[in-house]
């Protein structure tokens, strides 16, 4: 295994609310990486630091490049996708648009296929394909914001809190195809949750965030085993 | 380092009274030199403060933007022109009741507010401001059966002292000037300082929280509109006691951009901005007109009067970048750097309230 | 003579549902009505003009114009509105005024009797005896079909370029979602230096269009179309292109109809040529009033 994603020291905030305070974590290739941590703890932060879409300071090396200075339409070139708090679909535009917009930052390669490929996974975005994004539900949206961010051939895919406002049976789907994207297809994932114990069902590693820095981190077994931690995150 | 002065201390007050003290003084010693030709500016300006005045509280403290102004100020003067000269009117009757129809026409323009938000309101203000010239020629046309009006031809009331030739004249519209804006000011300042005043601006910053907090947005926001185009009105009655005739071109479209443009360069959302920024444009303008052709740096086509509205444009949006609060902004921000004045701690407020009590 | 009347107003119409266009791509963009579009479409049709004096058609006059109008708007973009954003919405609004009074004023500094009027030479053929007539009532002058077709064809094309174009796309994107437009990659303030380009382009075709329509360009021509187009915007409702072109050519007709109606068919002698625009603007006032975001405009539900 290999570091994927390595952050170091990162800070970050909004105006003069500092969120992050010299934030640690990595990613080796190819696995699930889990970021647990309460309401306001910084995860969503975190994430929007990674992906640039909040000005942030510290060392954020992907596959060896820095992606400290890079804008965030940059980094999505650079192979990192993120699916946003709350979906993020473009509401006004059709499902294929949505997809289509997801192609965006490629060059070339034959997007149709792709496209085909996601439909064969989610076969509900196919039959919804000509409807506009904002009629879809909650579910239907999580999957096409999903898809959207795999149409950019990611090598590793940012998830932040994707089981927000979905019903549980529908969280539970979503996490067997996070997994199988996964185990099938070697695709690394980072994603945050406040679910803990479903995250923990696909996760390799597992890191814990508190007020702006990991307090905890290891494989999933070792946080399992923390007593302290399970207590606080896992609630058993 | 400033110097910290307490709020409301001797000190303070002794601040204001001196800077009252200088305006008084100001105002006085223009009384005694200025030609009546320069005192005829002063009012041409004190127009544009009052209208800029009447703005700021609708856009500077409520949030809400009026291309409009110029429909109001314009419907003021018409009316106070055609009242005074077909019914006798009285001309103070006249200012009385421009600024009641004013003010009605004001919340009836803020009604759509209601339901319309930036971009749409600014939109029915300015069909308004357009709409204007038009009813005005229609007016002049069908009841007027002329192209114009006469003005008010306001001769000085006897206690002044004043008689009715052009200096004493100039001399008494120029205090008029400065006492109807006074009173725009005072009524604006107390507005802005009372709790109206405060949730005024809470709609402004977050129109939903505000009411959520209980302030009746139906209510404060097409009170506010009508009260700033009251205010307007007194501008447009100033203009038709100095004009000597009326037209329907005499407020169009480009007189609320000028009343926009003096409150920014002043700034918006403080008291003394408005004034402050018509004063400011009024006579910059006028220096650039009467100086621009002597100008050797000016480029050849641009050695014309008219490159003062130009300039003046470029001279806003240098202060959008370099002083986003204005004049007004800028100064405040600079005698910072010499005096500050420190607001009384809340609990000090609390112990003398006891103390009052007991 | 309603089908005549109809006819005259459906050429208006559609320069103002050009000029509307131009507005919407920067409305759905930014949020933002640009009040400066009128008087930066004048200063490309002076400069069209100014071209066409050199002794060149007025078709490449036009074009040229246009495409500097592209460059001018991006420029202004990226120069004065996007810095001005960063400061606070209001500094928007005061930058676009002061361009709108900045613009205008040096178009007559630039032009030596602009302000009464310079005579401009129409694209389309315009003499009295270029029409032609159908059914033996109905007249079909060059110039009105000429616009129309050149505004249908623009329109068609900036459509295809919404659909079927990356720029297009990524336009959409950032109108409908700005933080999820740059997390697929798009370049946000590149897309906006385009729309504003775009929309300063659409403007400037509308003032070569208006320009030959009167035979005349002064320095008030635009602001007139401006606030048409402005209205015909409001009405369509401000973040569709389907609203705008509606919105235009409704009011054109509109127009059209209140102007040639005599007083007496009105009922109202109040009614009539010199009030049209006055009572256009009355008709949306209503219909803004029942629905306060346009016909065709999307209601967003605003967060706390």
């Amino acid at each position: 295994m290999s570091v994927l994603l390595d952050v170091k020291d990162l800070v970050a905030g909004y105006g003069a609310v500092q969120v992050l305070h010299g934030l640690d974590l990595q990613v080796q290739t190819g696995e699930v990486a889990v970021i647990l941590g309460a309401n306001g703890a910084g995860k969503t932060t975190t994430m929007r630091a990674i992906s640039g879409m909040i000005s942030r300071k510290g060392t954020i090396e992907f596959e060896g490049r820095s992606l400290a200075s890079m804008s965030a339409n940059d980094i999505v070139r650079a192979g990192l996708a993120q699916v946003p708090q709350g979906r993020g679909t473009f509401t006004d535009l059709s499902v294929e648009d949505n997809m289509r917009a997801g192609a965006y930052s490629r060059k070339g390669g034959d997007v149709a296929t792709d496209m085909k490929e996601w439909y064969d996974i989610f076969p509900r975005l196919y039959e919804r394909r000509d409807q506009k994004a904002g009629s879809l539900s909650g579910g239907e949206q999580q999957m096409l914001a999903i898809s959207r961010a795999l149409m950019s051939k990611p090598k590793l895919l940012l998830c932040d809190e994707p089981s927000l406002g979905l019903a549980p049976i529908i969280t539970q789907e979503l996490f067997g195809i996070l997994g199988r994207l996964n185990a099938e297809r070697g695709l690394s994932i980072l994603v945050v949750e406040q679910n803990a114990n479903l995250a923990m069902k696909i996760a390799h590693s597992v890191f814990v965030l508190e007020t702006g820095t990991i307090v905890a981190s290891g494989t999933a077994a070792e946080i399992a085993d923390d007593d302290a931690v399970r207590k606080a995150y896992l609630g058993y | 380092m400033p110097v910290a002065i307490k709020e409301n201390s001797a000190q303070h007050w002794g601040l204001r009274v001196l800077g009252v003290a200088a305006i008084v003084f100001v105002a006085y010693y223009l009384y005694l030199t200025a030609k009546p030709s320069t005192l005829g500016s002063i009012t041409d300006a004190t127009i544009i403060a009052i209208a800029a005045v009447a703005l700021n509280l609708l856009l500077g403290f409520n949030g809400q933007i009026s291309i409009g102004h110029s429909a109001f100020a314009g419907l003021a003067s018409f009316t106070a022109g055609y009242t005074v000269s077909a019914w006798d009117w009285g001309p103070y009757k006249a200012l009385l009741v421009g600024i009641v129809l004013c003010f009605l026409l004001g919340v009836l323009v803020g009604l759509p507010a209601l339901r319309l938000k930036g971009p749409y309101l600014a939109l029915v203000t300015l069909a308004v401001a357009f709409v204007w010239p038009t009813i005005a020629a229609q007016f002049l046309d069908k009841t007027v059966e002329d192209t114009k009006l006469p003005g008010l031809r306001l001769s000085p009331p006897s206690w002044t002292g004043l008689k009715g030739n052009r200096e004493d004249r100039a001399i008494y519209l120029y205090w008029l000037g400065l006492v109807l804006l006074l009173i725009a000011y005072v009524a604006v300042r107390n507005l802005r300082k009372s709790r109206v005043g405060r949730s005024l601006v809470a709609v402004r910053d977050n129109e939903t929280a505000a009411a959520v907090m209980g302030v009746n947005l139906r209510v404060t926001k097409t009170i506010t509109f009508g009260i700033s185009a009251g205010i307007a009105g007194m501008a447009g009655w100033l203009f038709s006691a100095k004009a000597s005739t009326m037209f329907e071109t005499d407020f169009l479209i480009l007189e609320s951009i000028i009343f926009l443009l003096a409150l920014f360069l002043g700034g918006a959302a403080t008291l003394t901005g408005p004034i402050v920024g018509a004063f400011f444009y009024f006579f910059l303008d006028k220096y650039v007109k009467d100086h621009a052709e002597d100008w050797t740096f000016l480029p050849g086509p641009l050695k014309s009067p008219a490159v003062a509205p130009f300039l003046l444009a470029v001279l806003v949006i240098a202060f959008v970048f370099v002083a986003p609060f204005g004049l007004v902004g800028y100064v405040k921000a600079q005698a910072r750097r010499l005096v500050v004045v420190t607001p009384r701690p809340l609990r000090q407020v609390a112990a003398a309230d006891t103390t009052t009590t007991t | 003579m309603l089908l005549q009347y109809i006819i005259n107003g459906l050429s208006t119409g559609a320069i103002y549902s050009l000029v509307a266009l131009g507005l919407v791509v920067i409305y759905r963009g930014t949020g933002h009505l640009n009040f400066a579009q009128g008087e930066m479409a004048l200063f490309a049709t002076f400069g069209a003009w100014w071209i066409y004096d050199h002794g060149t058609t007025m078709w490449f006059a036009v074009a040229i114009a246009s495409i500097f109008a592209f460059f001018g708007g991006a420029v202004i973009e990226f120069g004065l509105m996007r810095p001005a954003g960063k400061k606070s919405p209001l500094a928007v609004v005061v930058v676009a005024i002061a361009l709108f009074q900045g613009m205008n004023s040096l178009t007559t500094l630039l032009y030596k009797g602009s302000a009464d009027g310079l005579a401009f030479q129409s694209l389309f053929p315009n003499k009295p005896t270029d029409f032609w007539r159908i059914n033996g009532s109905t007249i079909w002058k060059f110039q009105d079909i000429g616009i129309l077709v050149t505004v249908l064809v623009l329109t068609g094309l900036l459509f295809g370029l919404f659909q079927k174009t990356k720029i297009g796309l990524a336009m959409r994107m950032v109108a409908n979602n700005p933080d999820s437009a740059k997390l697929v990659g798009v370049n946000t303030n590149r897309t906006l230096m385009f729309s504003w380009g775009l929309s300063a382009t659409l403007g400037a075709v509308g003032g070569a269009l208006v320009g030959g329509l009167n035979t005349n360009i002064t320095t008030a021509t635009m602001f007139e179309i401006f606030l048409l187009s402005s209205a015909a915007a409001t009405l369509g409702g401000l973040d569709s292109p389907v609203g705008a072109v509606v919105g235009g050519l409704s009011l054109g007709v509109i127009r059209s109809l209140v102007s040639n109606y005599p007083e007496e068919w009105w009922g109202s002698s109040y009614i009539g040529a010199e009030t049209a625009v006055a009572v256009a603007f009355i008709i949306i006032l209503v219909v803004l009033l029942v629905k306060p975001s346009g016909l065709f405009g999307s209601s967003r539900v605003e967060r706390v």
